[in-house]
């Protein structure tokens, strides 16, 4: 029985996914009836075979990989880095233009202030001096008597 | 001293998925120079990847899926140059992509012409079906597609094939 061009429509969808696989008893049984069909299998098979080359050997892709692990894809030759070169180039020239040429001045260097305790290290100090002794607590109301400034208690 | 899993993963990958990798990319760009080129940057992308690699898809399927990419970055950055150059020159632009490296010079170079003009994803499924052999299955795992996407890519794309080999195929 001819089966009709929507089926036939349908079986060259399965033959250009099949490519140069093997067909099912299917896809064979309508073959064996439908030259049309039969037909675009050569082709198929035909464009499968123009596509089918030996596979490279494994020394170069190995050589490959290696330079990518060891040198981080800088080994690569020069056209791939025409790009990042550029944009590299151009934001170098961006950033010239506008901080100018002038050398970067010296980060200014700020004097070492010295801690508190190391300020004074060797200084005699003068707090004994200002405590008065117990005994002449008494005289310094009389010292100070009210009305100097000086707080009484 | 104990091998680097790391580096044993990574020459174990070079070895067995490397020449099929090279190979993909030839057929992808049509041009050696720039075939090995994005073999180069997958290897690369992959090797800072490995350690992050959870083992969810198939080592095969996840390196050539950057391939692919790297492949479609390869070329969409010469397309970008070579227009730049040729300041939109049509003819420089609709100019066949050079297919040094092939070893017929007559179907396969006119094949590889046909490929070129293919948009990415038609060209992805021919090249991995027709070139590589691969299952449907994995090409659909490579594409992240369904089964049915890659078999509608690849029909629209051996029609443009026909178109472009005339009575040829």
């Amino acid at each position: 029985m001819r089966e009709s061009s929507t089926d036939c429509r349908r079986i060259e969808r399965e033959l250009a996914a099949l490519a140069g696989a093997q067909p099912d008893e299917a896809l064979e049984r309508h073959l064996a009836a439908c030259p049309g069909c039969r037909d675009y299998r050569a082709r198929i098979l035909h464009l499968s075979a123009g596509m089918r080359r030996e596979l490279p050997g494994p020394a170069l892709a190995l050589a490959l990989a290696r330079a990518a692990r060891d040198g981080g894809g800088l080994s690569r030759r020069g056209t791939p880095l025409l790009w990042p070169l550029f944009s590299a180039s151009l934001t170098a020239a961006v950033l010239i233009l506008h901080f100018g040429l002038a050398p970067t001045p010296a980060p200014r260097q700020e004097p070492q202030v010295p801690s508190g305790a190391e300020a004074h290290r060797g200084l005699p100090s003068v707090e004994p001096e200002l405590a008065l002794p117990e005994a002449l607590a008494p005289y310094e109301r009389l010292a100070f008597p009210t009305g100097t400034g000086r707080d009484p208690s | 001293m104990a091998p680097n899993p790391r580096e044993t993963a990574f020459e174990d990958l070079a070895r067995e998925v490397g020449p099929m990798a090279l190979a993909i990319a030839r057929r992808m760009l049509g041009n050696e120079e720039h075939a090995r080129d994005a073999v180069q940057e997958a290897f690369l992308n992959a090797y800072r990847a490995l350690p992050g690699f959870r083992g969810e898809a198939q080592m095969r399927t996840w390196f050539i899926r950057i391939v692919i990419n790297c492949c479609r970055r390869q070329r969409g950055l010469w397309m970008k140059l070579n227009r730049l150059l040729s300041y939109g020159d049509p003819a420089v632009e609709n100019a066949p992509a050079p297919y040094a490296g092939l070893p017929d010079p007559g179907l396969a170079a006119r094949i590889q012409a046909g490929v070129d003009r293919l948009p990415h994803r038609q060209r992805t499924a021919f090249v991995l079906r027709y070139g590589e052999e691969l299952s449907l299955e994995e090409i659909s795992a490579i594409m992240e597609c369904p089964v049915q996407t890659v078999k509608s890519n690849l029909f629209k794309a051996v029609e443009k094939m026909r178109l472009h080999l005339g009575p040829e195929v």
